[in-house]
Parts: structure tokens; sequence; C-alpha cells
């Protein structure tokens, strides 16, 4: 648990550095979040100093299961944008509705497209 | 006595962080009574809820914050933690590289691209258009781009919860619609918030969430490099090892199928076996199509 979170909290401080040196144009945990990828690639070994040792990757799937709680405090945030949904309640649904099925419809016949044509489907 | 105690209360962390962890977990035990609404969404449940409460009682945001922040920290961390599978699905990345970086070039491209230009034509001020752009990243990334864009986090987390329901809503009769087959172009198309949404659509769903925690997919600028592909699982019924052998002592899974007389009954105890085996679930002869 502990080492869980001191490593996370670590990875997590170094792209913060990271992200900060690179001019801030990519959010700090995400950095975090592709270093640790790497470094989990790179080492194999079993030290508590490893990524991949118990404690990190318990501690991670708990945050990770109950990841939902973690948007409450900035979703209450909506209380401050009262007016705003009482006056364009109606177009922010269609935004938010029209553009979720262009992206999927557009994403999804990408995926397949690409596969097809790079025969990632076989040849039949 | 009982004014002062309220005040001394309101003005401490402890109250909020207290709070908004209860209120959570009895949304996520009523959402478990309705499995089939993705609207008893306990996400939207704890937001309306302590919303209600906040409101009724007159406490301003930035005081329920000084308590709630200490979960609102929780994201960084948490963001962090989502490299850890992205690293297990490596090799699933990996064979479908080509057409899912692709997907996720033009799910960009679409996703802020449909946003932006959808909510200038309904003429939102700037710094809205700011906090909708990034609403199909997962709440995590895309409040942090919001503030960067000068948007509005909180907004932002609200848009991002609402567009994760109305993905969860769409998109299993949409993909059946179009007749698209393969699972991990389907799930590639599906952000990882979404999954959350999901969650709660069938038991047999919970079981499969519960236990696979992905990442997010899909559709942001930075998010690209983050972007992640539980998803992808072309079977996505892993069933953990203890979990496994837990349950087929519970149910005796195997030697019980027999034993079945009706017929919707013989397929639920089949659907349970497979996904102890972890393999992909049979459809029900009486289902339309495959369930996301």
């Amino acid at each position: 648990m502990l080492n869980g979170l001191a490593i996370l909290f670590t990875f997590q401080l170094a792209g913060e550095i990271v992200a900060y040196l690179l001019g801030g144009w990519v959010p700090g945990p995400v950095v975090g979040m592709a270093m640790i990828a790497v470094a989990l690639t790179l080492t194999r070994s079993t030290s508590f100093l490893n990524p991949a040792h118990e404690g990190t990757v318990s501690t991670s799937k708990t945050i990770l299961a109950n990841l939902g709680i973690l948007f409450v405090p900035a979703g209450v945030g909506i209380i401050q944008h009262l007016d705003l949904i009482r006056d364009r309640g109606f177009a922010l649904l269609a935004v938010v509705v029209l553009s979720t099925v262009a992206t999927l419809t557009l994403t999804v016949w990408t995926f397949i497209l690409v596969k097809r044509l790079s025969g990632g489907y076989g040849n039949d | 006595m009982t004014d002062g105690l309220w005040v001394y209360l309101a003005a401490s962390p402890l109250l909020w962080l207290a709070g908004t962890l209860v209120v959570w977990i009895a949304a996520s035990s009523v959402a478990k009574f309705r499995p089939g609404n993705p609207f008893l969404n306990p996400i939207m449940l704890t937001i309306a809820a302590i919303a209600g409460i906040l409101c009724a009682t007159g406490i301003d945001y930035g005081t329920y914050f000084e308590g709630a922040q200490f979960i609102h920290f929780l994201l960084g961390p948490a963001t962090v933690a989502l490299g850890i599978p992205l690293y297990e699905k490596l090799s699933l990345v990996k064979s479908n590289l080509v057409p899912m970086l692709s997907a996720l070039v033009v799910g960009c491209l679409a996703a802020v691209g449909s946003t932006v230009f959808l909510s200038e034509l309904f003429g939102f001020a700037p710094a809205i258009v700011a906090s909708l752009a990034p609403k199909s990243t997962t709440a995590a990334v895309a409040m942090a781009i919001s503030s960067g864009l000068k948007g509005d986090p909180a907004l932002t987390a609200a848009v991002v919860v609402f567009t994760g329901i109305c993905g969860a809503v769409v998109v299993t009769p949409m993909m059946n619609a179009m007749r698209i087959k393969d699972f991990s172009a389907r799930r590639t198309c599906v952000p990882w918030d979404w999954h959350r949404a999901c969650l709660l659509r069938g038991s047999r769903r919970r079981i499969v969430f519960r236990n696979s925690y992905g990442t997010e997919c899909n559709s942001n600028i930075s998010c690209c490099t983050s972007v992640s592909v539980s998803q992808l699982d072309s079977e996505h019924l892993h069933v953990d090892a203890e979990r496994r052998q837990a349950h087929k002592r519970d149910q005796g899974a195997g030697c019980r199928l027999s034993q079945w007389k009706s017929e919707p009954g013989k397929h639920r105890a089949r659907t349970r076996l497979d996904a102890i085996n972890g393999q992909q679930p049979r459809r029900r002869p009486y289902r339309r199509g495959p369930v996301d």
C-alpha cells in the first residue's frame, strides 16, 4: 500500500517535472503514466522500487476500481454553472449527443478500414 | 448549541470529505438495484445528491471543495496508475497498433472538431467551448486540458460524465445497427469513462468490469499518447485467477449445468461458465446483438 502510493506519487512528481520542462502542453500525470509503462517494460526485478511490485499493482487496482468517486468533487462544481444549464441546457445536450454519435461513427469505421487495408483480417 | 456545532463542522474539511465518501457508497448501492439503467450512474447520483445538499444548505462550492480536495487530489496518482493496465495490454496494443493509432487520430479530430463546431454553432462563449472541447477524454485528463485552455474544469468534469453516460446508451444500438462485429474495433471507440458508465448495464457486465480496469481511450490531443486499450482485449472477459476459483467454488458451475430446467436459466449458467473460463460469452438466443 505505502510502497504503491510512494511509487505512484513519485512517478507523478517526475511526470510533473518533465511536463514543466516540456512547456506544460501535456498534463504531468499523463507523462507519469507513460513513464510508469516504460519503466515496467524496462525493469523486471521484484524489488520494492520496481513499479511492478505487488504493492503498486494492488494499490493501483484499488484506486482504479473506485475511479468514479474522484470525479465527484470537480463535478459538484457544476453548481457554479446552474444558470448556464437553465438557459442553454438543450443546446448543451445537443452538442454532447451529436458529437458523441459523430465521433463514434468515424472512429469505428477508421479502425475497420485501416485494419482491412493493412490485412489485419487475413485474406478471406 | 446545535447551531454552534453545525458552524464548527461546516468549517472543517472533515464533514465534506466524509460526506462525499458516504454519499458515494450509498449511490453505488442504489445503482446496483437497477443494473440495466445507465442513467442510474453512481457518479451522476453522487454529484446530484451533493449539489442538492449544498444548494439546500446554502454552502458555497469553495467550502465544500476544501474537504473534497483530498479526493480530488487522487486524480493525479489515478492517472499515473493507468500506466499499469496500459503495460499489461501492451501486446494487444502492438498487434493492433496501426488501425488503433489511425482510429485515435481520427477520433481525436472528430471529437474535438465536432464539439467545437457544434458549440460555436449554438453560440457558446469561448470559455465554455474550451471547457467542452476535451469532453471525450477521461475526466482526469480532460480537466487538466480544460484548465490549460482557460476553460472551467468543473464544467468539463460534469460534461465528461454526461458524455460517458450518453456514449454508454448509444454505443450498443449504434454498433449493432452498423453491423460491426470486430470487438477490438468496438472497444477502440469506447473511451474508458464509458466503461464506468457501462459498468452497471447488467450482471454479466458487472463481472467483467469489476475486474478489468482498463485505461481510457480515444479522442484527445495529448491523450493520444496516453491512450490505451484494455478495450482492445478481444475477449474482454478477464476474471482474475483467485476470483475464478472462488466463483467456481461458490457456483459449482461446471456440475450444475445439467440441473437447469428452463432454457434462459440454462443459458445464464452457460454464460457464467464462459465468463469463468475467460471466453467470449455465447450470445443469448433472444438477444439482438452483443453488448458492449
